[in-house]
């Protein structure tokens, strides 16, 4: 479609994104934000009583919180991933999800710190972790590549949108948009005019900060396995948890973008944006990363099985007991590994609402491993807790405070997509009418010319 | 005939039921008063004051509880006199001590043992107890020796008549050790001969402190004398030096290893080096423009 189209035509056709918000989008932002306003009351309510209206105590210290934290932070490092690896790898079909990509890792890398914060007792006392960071620390090297990270994404989401705000600033006048909003497109536009020089410097940039957000995506979410992986305890002091959690991360990003795009599909009208093909080679991908996923827990599983002592068997126990673990641990599995091999495997099964339905299993499953991995294993430490101690202060189990949080932390994430949709159109119009072999390569080999997509 | 077997059955059901009332009944004063329980330690201390220990507890096995905040008075028994001494209020554990200064003299009795007796009174709850212990004054003398390099602790027990005279005491088990940080190390056990004399050779490769200083402890459990514990400072011990030599650069240092910090600053330099190109593109990119403009 994109090749058939000019950028103002393509503007033209989604041009209900910038328009004059509708009673049903005004409808949506007023609920979401009464969602979030909810959360924003026990978030009020953690900081006056401390983190005793919560389910977290001596032992367990942390709980849903830190989930959230592990698998946003996921989603957003595999936004980012993907959006590296489809850019420099000038995948043409991937083009119309990229803004969805971008979007999803820095909506995703606010809202995560959020929950770590949450987590922290004294919040107040944050500040001491910048004046006196030891660099050997795994906190900090998290500290240091959550932000890095955040300000890399947000700067790169800013650059791919500058072609489309010169578009807008140019056609605004046409679309009877505000004429404060015609400034801000200008302002943000840096004057881009679709030069053939300028067109060169930006691509330049694009493909920099694509190259770099690739390894630092991957280092970032390594660091944030190794926060786990140092301490010496069962279930987390495993070797193979960083590449464990990069895959789990992609694996995430691939359903929460079929989500997204389904979602658009349905509300938006954009089937021939986000088209069946998406849903298929996704769904594949998606098919693919579950197999993987199988395999590293498996691997993981069996190496600490063969060896088991007393306290990685309490854990297992418990994973394996259904009245404690077990419906999770099960019940994840086959969300995770099985379903999506048989809904996207078997033909017969297979379309655009099943790899959508079969997206949400993978996101809710992919969240109860890491709830796994965490709370069960901090409710298992080396030396028992004393016997006589209270059961809810060893066992631990959300309050309605953490939950409240947990999905005003979700209102949040849809509502600034729901927002961000009406600040520029959710697809990246230029990108999309650009011949694909206009942006350069960054790589060639020596004494030949560098060639484009279309000679490839 | 019958009219015997009709009386005895008569009896004998009248013994049950009364048997059967006045178990209902104690279960029932039970019920209303629980029996308290107390026990009462004598111990003498390192610098030679007493300390008598009381605990007030109610339940039995694993129902067993101290009794907090109850008032418990410690008289001094004599042959004939009686001597009250004060009174202490337990804590949270039931437990509750008085400390009494070296030199004062109790009461004895007949065979010559001072006895304290411990005394609760009960409350609507509970019912009172008391205990007494008995026990005699032990002096223990402890001398460093050195002979032909060897090194001797000679542990000498005895007790002071009325006039002052010294009576030495046999059979008197001392356990020997070392104070350390968290517990003392017990090096041997001995036994006072007749003459109230053990001995100990005491080793040369326990560690002291800067100065080789260690605390030796002396210390007895006898059903007649109580505990009975010494401690002296002695430098015996090999000298430690405590001075803490740096670890220079490690992971739990002040100081990160070099690799790691080196790694570190490579790669944010690396990445934030690329940022900022990446930043100056697009700074042409938006000065360009003044080009377009000029053509």
């Amino acid at each position: 479609m994109s090749s058939k189209l000019t950028a103002i035509e393509l503007l033209e056709k989604n041009q209900h994104f910038i328009e004059k918000p509708s009673k049903l989008w005004i409808v949506k932002v007023f609920a979401l934000a009464i969602i979030f306003s909810i959360g924003l009351y026990a978030l009020v309510l953690q900081l006056i009583e401390g983190h005793i209206i919560t389910g977290m105590r001596d032992n367990v210290v942390w709980g849903v919180y830190i989930v959230n934290f592990v698998f946003v932070l996921g989603l957003s490092y595999a936004g980012a991933l993907l959006a590296g690896i489809f850019h420099l790898g000038r995948v043409v079909w991937a083009v119309p999800l990229q803004r969805v990509l971008k979007l999803l890792t820095v909506f995703t890398l606010i809202i995560a710190p959020f929950f770590i914060l949450l987590c922290i007792g004294r919040p107040e006392r944050l500040f001491n972790l910048f004046i006196y960071p030891r660099i050997q620390s795994p906190i900090i090297w998290d500290v240091i590549a959550i932000v890095t990270d955040l300000i890399f994404c947000v700067v790169y989401l800013y650059f791919t949108y500058i072609k489309d705000f010169a578009l807008l600033r140019d056609r605004s006048v046409d679309l009877a948009m505000a004429p404060w909003r015609r400034k801000i497109y200008t302002f943000f536009a840096l004057g881009y005019q679709n030069t053939e020089e300028q067109r060169k410097f930006l691509n330049q940039a694009l493909d920099i900060m694509a190259a770099i957000i690739i390894p630092t995506s991957i280092i970032a979410y390594s660091l944030l396995a190794w926060l786990f992986g140092m301490n010496l305890k069962v279930g987390w002091h495993s070797s193979i948890l960083g590449p464990f959690f990069v895959l789990s991360a992609v694996y995430s990003g691939i359903a929460a973008l079929i989500i997204i795009m389904w979602s658009y599909r349905k509300t938006e009208k954009l089937e021939n944006v986000f088209t069946d093909s998406h849903f298929n080679i996704l769904g594949y991908a998606l098919l693919i990363l579950s197999l993987f996923y199988g395999y590293f827990y498996f691997s993981d599983y069996v190496t600490e099985w063969y060896n088991l002592q007393n306290t990685p068997n309490m854990l297992w126990e418990k994973y394996f007991d259904l009245s404690q673990y077990g419906i999770a641990f099960y019940s994840s599995i086959l969300m995770v590994t099985i379903l999506p091999a048989i809904i996207i495997g078997i033909p017969w099964f297979r379309n655009v609402n099943s790899i959508a339905f079969t997206s949400l299993l993978v996101l809710i499953g992919l969240w109860i491993r890491r709830y796994l991995m965490i709370v069960p294993v901090l409710e298992t430490p080396y030396l028992p807790i004393h016997q006589d101690i209270r059961q809810d202060w060893v066992l631990y189990s959300a309050t309605w405070v953490e939950w409240a949080l947990t999905i005003a932390g979700g209102a949040l994430f849809i509502l600034l997509f729901v927002i961000a949709s009406r600040i520029a159109p959710i697809l990246p119009i230029s990108e999309m009418v650009e011949k694909a072999g206009e942006s350069r390569f960054v790589f060639s080999f020596k004494g030949k010319k560098k060639l484009s997509t279309e000679e490839i | 005939m019958k009219t015997r077997y009709i009386t005895s059955s008569i009896v004998l059901f009248l013994i049950i039921f009364c048997a059967a009332a006045l178990d209902v009944k104690s279960n029932v004063n039970a019920q209303e008063k629980q029996a308290s329980k107390l026990r009462i330690y004598y111990e003498k201390l390192p610098d030679n004051d007493l300390k008598i220990s009381v605990i007030l507890i109610k339940g039995k096995g694993k129902d067993m509880v101290g009794i907090e905040n109850a008032e418990i008075f410690l008289t001094a028994l004599g042959e004939e006199e009686e001597l009250p001494l004060t009174s202490i209020f337990t804590d949270v554990n039931g437990e509750a001590d008085l400390y009494i200064e070296s030199g004062f003299v109790f009461p004895k009795n007949e065979k010559g043992f001072a006895v304290v007796n411990a005394l609760y009174n009960g409350n609507d709850s509970l019912e009172s107890s008391d205990k007494k212990v008995k026990f005699k004054d032990l002096n223990v003398d402890v001398s460093f020796d050195i002979v032909d390099s060897v090194k001797h602790i000679t542990v000498f027990a005895y007790e002071v008549d009325s006039v002052g005279e010294k009576t030495p005491v046999e059979e008197i088990g001392f356990k020997i050790g070392v104070e350390r940080l968290h517990s003392t190390l017990y090096l041997e056990e001995v036994e006072t001969d007749d003459e109230g004399i053990a001995y100990m050779e005491f080793p040369n490769d326990i560690p002291g402190d800067s100065l080789g200083n260690i605390t030796v402890i002396v210390f007895a459990e006898e059903k007649k004398y109580g505990t009975v514990t010494k401690a002296i400072v002695s430098d015996w011990g090999t000298i430690v030096d405590f001075s803490i030599t740096s670890n220079g650069r490690s992971l739990f240092g002040d100081e990160a290893p070099l690799w790691m910090t080196i790694s570190i600053f490579v790669i944010l330099i690396g990445a934030w080096f690329h940022f900022i190109f990446a930043g100056f593109k697009v700074y042409k990119m938006s000065k360009s423009i003044t080009k377009v403009d000029a053509n």
